[in-house]
């Protein structure tokens, strides 16, 4: 399967916080001591994690944030993979 | 940034606390705290303390902790460490706190029990400090020094340092909340206060640097100069929010 069918959900070990005009991701089970686990989002990364929602495939994701933001698809498309990808590895989307 | 106190209930009876527990109150229930705290983290509270009295004098403790968990709110829980099981340590492995402090008032049971007035509170103080270290659990240990425990206080250092974890003392007692200056008597002397701070290498660091900066009282017109209030919040058992955790002034 393509990386772009594929279809994530969020992990339920991770909150979103908005704290004043920041985005986080925040690991609610393991020891966020170090804070380093403790993920900032910019506003394109929080509206990725917004559409993440276990329906929409990750070319959908990307066509939704060419049309909301000042991206050509190619830069979204490469972007986004690599965004996946990260939060894939900290087990914060599956 | 904020604090709750789940409970002024405490099963030790420290001679020094300044929480007068009046059991004809009605404290908040598990309900009215989960409120609290979806309010809170929607206002955008992110570092949260749970204290008490002691907090796993609730039943509902665990429920209430998971809920601030799932919030995610940065946890750090105050205890007296007397009232951990193996499950509690379990669930709070399972999603583990930023940090837990125990109090500590002695390294004999004798000291520590002259506190706290509780006999077999030593032992279960140890057995839940036994309890979060074998998880690998964040753990300080920290002590409140007065006439009663201050020459064991080399002692305590010593025990932390053989665990592995920080330790703090703090020598401030504060009157009981109920008027009383009981407390107070057992409060060191100003200047063995000094020379506790001196011979401490990290607060001594800490007051050079302080002084180094200091240029005389604040001129401000505020009764509280620190984030009390303004970045910072306390919410009693009852569901008042006060400034800071010893301040009667409600908010």
């Amino acid at each position: 399967m393509s990386f772009l069918d594929k279809v994530y959900k969020k992990s339920d070990s991770i909150v979103f916080r908005k704290i004043a005009d920041e985005f986080i991701l925040v690991p609610i089970r393991q020891n966020v001591g170090d804070l380093e686990s403790i993920c900032t989002l910019n506003d394109v990364a929080a509206r990725i994690w917004e559409l993440i929602d276990g329906k929409m495939t990750v070319r959908e994701i990307k066509d939704k944030i060419v049309e909301e933001f000042e991206v050509t698809p190619q830069q979204a498309e490469k972007d986004l993979v690599e965004y996946i990808k990260q939060l894939e590895k900290i087990e914060a989307v599956k | 940034m904020g604090g709750i106190e789940l409970t002024e209930c405490c099963n030790l009876k420290c001679a020094h606390c300044y929480i007068a527990h009046d059991p004809k109150k009605k404290e908040m229930s598990r309900e009215e705290i989960f409120h609290i705290l979806d309010e809170i983290t929607d206002a955008g509270c992110l570092w949260f303390l749970i204290t008490g009295g002691e907090p796993l004098m609730r039943d509902d403790f665990l429920d209430i902790y998971t809920y601030a968990k799932k919030k995610g709110l940065i946890v750090t829980l105050f205890t007296n460490g007397t009232l951990f099981t193996p499950y509690i340590a379990d669930c709070l492995k399972e999603y583990t706190p930023f940090l837990v402090e125990i109090t500590l008032y002695g390294t004999t049971k004798e000291t520590h029990e002259k506190v706290t007035g509780v006999p077999g509170s030593f032992k279960r103080c140890r057995e839940g400090i036994d309890l979060l270290l074998e998880r690998d659990l964040p753990l300080k240990l920290k002590t409140m020094v007065m006439t009663l425990n201050k020459d064991e206080l080399g002692d305590m250092k010593e025990y932390a340092e053989e665990l592995g974890v920080e330790f703090r003392f703090d020598p401030v007692l504060n009157a009981r909340l109920d008027g009383s200056k009981d407390p107070c008597k057992l409060r060191i002397s100003p200047e063995e206060v000094v020379e506790l701070d001196v011979a401490d290498e990290k607060r001594s660091k800490e007051w050079h640097k302080f002084c180094k900066k200091f240029i005389g009282p604040s001129e401000s017109r505020n009764l509280y100069i620190c984030g009390a209030g303004v970045n910072s919040f306390h919410v009693d058992a009852y569901g008042t929010e006060h400034m800071y955790h010893v301040s009667l002034q409600k908010l």
